[in-house]
């Protein structure tokens, strides 16, 4: 048994250097090149309504990712992250609206204001552990929801504002561009766009993780105190990881802001956090790949609820439908689908895809 | 002096309906270390079953209807306890609370389904009476509120000082695994832990739809801000959820009545996010709370 193993598994790693690669195997490179080509290819032939969904699942991916970091690696639990969503979009506004600065500078500004803010209300997440620091985290939403609402001069308020495209150089993401018999329609820039920023997140959230800052991360995941005896200075990985995480949020939510056009400060309410959270757990938190499975699960399963739901029976259609209409059964899965996930994986659909390699790989010894 | 005296008990009233929430969020939390988010549709629950018994739907009498609305809730939260919760038993805790999330958004979908999303009155027998006091007018909703809530926590504060199952629970919260050495059944505490949370989350529920107020899906906003209650008493603190409970109440109601003078500092609508304010400020300067219990670190 023990002579089959070692033939169907890799030999574990036999130095730092191996074991430290983004990559651990040359499959599994590849079969990440193979998603980005395919997804890259389905964009392009695609309609622009999976396009969109497409869009909004690599945005949700980047914002994810950073509460990832937080979370996942470093276990500081925050319910806030739908103000840092709505900070960095507002940020788009007012720079790139207000003041007309190009996309390049806004993306990053929009960053960089909401590591800014984590670090001014910082002193709390030092002082503060688990469910306590979960809840102060909640009074962030509620707060910042409040100031949304309560300074119209920059987030127009009630009515909303609108956040501005972004356009690189000749590149406008307004307007559709030809490209020999290729047509780059607003829909497909912005999936390039998002793809692109994605990617670069990962890079850096992957190469945080892999270095001493990201071991002193899970060290003080798993044992704050011990972690101190042992020399990793506490309190500068905490503030650091609340900085970054963040940054990565904010530049997410200046994205969001930009495709959804509109923005009114109610959409960044209790619930974006927890759809956050709930796509970090369901997708496996601590690991890098685990935060995009849940990004795209869960915003590709309610786009195909819609899809399908006027097909099921007893669905009741119309604008004015009372009973089982389209939203509220999406709804209802959508909570449904979160129990049945955590109840039979609560590692998340990481593990779930783990289990699976290893069902194959000791194919026909089931165990 | 008769502005003051309504401004008060009206402040008491929602500090008591945030006191019996808070208290149902420290008992779930004491027995199984969970934030239960389905706590707001339990709230819920209350409200609407009454319709459904009650005279709008199978006509019981309002006493009976109110009795067969708590026991349907509290089933309701047993059997979520017997079914899922009690699988997830020893894995991350992370992952219990977003199951209770999860629930959460299933049930309050559940109701929108059943009921709709128009507010609803719910007949409770003594309607829009009031009572006058010298010269303040007290709705009988806030003066029931007030009865209500020293009588439960009364009840609860005796039976978890006196009968074998409040000792038991307060074993099995202090150390799960030693109190299960010595027979305490760690199974049923948390049954009853999930049935009195859901039973006293569903009363509060209906005094918070009665008169002025209707069943309106929103009510579930005021659990949340009983979160912060629970939180700035100390999470693991019975006494704490109660005087937790009182302080946002009144704050939430003084802001009420006050904001108009400094609108122009604080903006509209002040009074619906001043609990998250109070609890930063306390959270401040305690940590773990006004009565919570500090964690201490064993490396």
């Amino acid at each position: 048994m023990a002579d089959l193993v070692r033939l169907t598994r890799p030999a574990p790693p036999q130095d730092y250097g191996e074991r430290l690669r983004i990559f651990a195997t040359p499959g599994q490179r590849a079969g990440v090149l193979a998603v980005c080509v395919g997804l890259t290819v389905f964009s392009m032939t695609a309609s622009s309504f999976w396009i969109s969904t497409l869009v909004f699942a690599l945005i949700a991916s980047i914002a994810v990712s950073g509460l990832n970091l937080l979370t996942g690696f470093s276990g500081q639990i925050s319910l806030g992250h739908a103000f840092f969503v709505g900070l960095g979009a507002y940020t788009a506004v007012y720079l790139g609206g207000e003041h007309g600065l190009p996309f390049l500078v806004w993306l990053p500004a929009a960053g960089l204001v909401c590591a800014v803010t984590s670090l001014l209300i910082s002193p709390f997440a030092l002082r503060l552990r688990g469910l306590y620091l979960a809840v102060a985290t909640l009074a962030l939403v509620f707060l910042g929801q409040h100031l949304f609402l309560n300074l119209p001069g920059i987030t127009g308020g009630a009515q909303g504002a609108s956040v501005p495209q972004p356009s690189i150089g000749p590149l406008s993401f307004s307007e559709t561009t030809q490209i020999g018999a290729l047509e780059l329609t607003p829909d497909r820039k912005w999936f390039l766009l998002a793809g692109v920023v994605l990617v670069l997140v990962l890079l850096a959230i992957t190469n945080h993780v892999r270095s001493g800052f990201g071991r002193a991360l899970m060290a003080v995941r798993d044992h704050d105190t011990a972690a101190e005896i042992l020399g990793v200075d506490v309190a500068r990985t905490k503030l650091t990881v609340f900085a970054l995480s963040s940054f990565y949020t904010g530049i997410a939510g200046a994205l969001l802001g930009s495709y959804l056009r509109v923005i009114t400060p109610e959409f960044w309410d209790l619930f974006l956090s927890v759809e956050y959270i709930a796509m970090l757990i369901v997708g496996g938190m601590g690991t890098v790949m685990g935060s995009v499975l849940g990004a795209f699960t869960f915003t590709i399963v309610p786009r195909v609820i819609e899809r399908l739901g006027p097909q099921v029976p007893f669905i009741e259609a119309g604008i004015a439908a009372e009973g089982l209409t389209v939203s509220r059964l999406n709804v209802l899965l959508y909570g449904l689908f979160i129990m049945l996930v955590l109840v039979f994986e609560p590692k998340g659909l990481v593990a779930l895809w783990g289990r699976a390699k290893r069902w194959v790989v000791s194919w026909p010894y089931r165990f | 002096m008769a502005a003051l005296f309504q401004l008060v008990v009206s402040g008491v009233a929602l500090g008591c309906i945030y006191a019996l929430v808070a208290l149902g969020f420290v008992l779930i939390f004491r027995a199984t270390g969970v934030l239960n988010f389905a706590h707001p549709e339990f709230l819920l629950l209350g409200a609407y079953l009454i319709l459904t018994f009650g005279s709008a739907g199978l006509g019981l009498p309002w006493g009976l209807a109110l009795i067969a609305t708590i026991v349907v809730t509290a089933l309701i939260a047993v059997s979520f306890n017997a079914v899922v919760i009690r699988r997830m038993m020893g894995q991350p805790l992370f992952a219990i609370v977003i199951v209770t999330l999860g629930f959460g958004i299933a049930l309050r979908q559940i109701i929108s389904v059943l009921y709709g999303d128009a507010p609803r009155a719910i007949g409770s027998p003594w309607g829009a009476a009031t009572v006058t006091v010298g010269e303040a007018t007290i709705t009988w909703t806030n003066l029931i509120t007030i009865i209500v809530t020293v009588l439960i926590v009364g009840a609860f504060l005796a039976f978890n000082r006196f009968s074998a199952y409040g000792i038991g629970m307060r074993a099995a919260a202090f150390d799960e695994e030693a109190a299960a050495a010595v027979g305490i059944p760690n199974r049923r505490i948390h049954m009853l832990a999930w049935a009195l949370a859901a039973a006293i989350a569903a009363i509060a529920g209906l005094l918070l739809a009665s008169f002025p107020r209707s069943a309106v899906p929103e009510l579930s906003f005021v659990a949340l801000r009983a979160i912060p209650a629970a939180v700035l008493g100390g999470f693991d603190s019975v006494a704490g959820a109660l005087v937790g409970g009182m302080l946002i109440g009144l704050a939430e109601v003084s802001v009420l009545s006050t904001q108009s003078g400094y609108a122009d500092v604080v903006g509209t609508n002040f009074h619906l996010v001043s609990a998250y304010v109070v609890l930063l400020a306390v959270l401040w300067v305690r940590p773990h709370g006004l009565f919570g219990t500090p964690e201490i670190e064993r490396v």
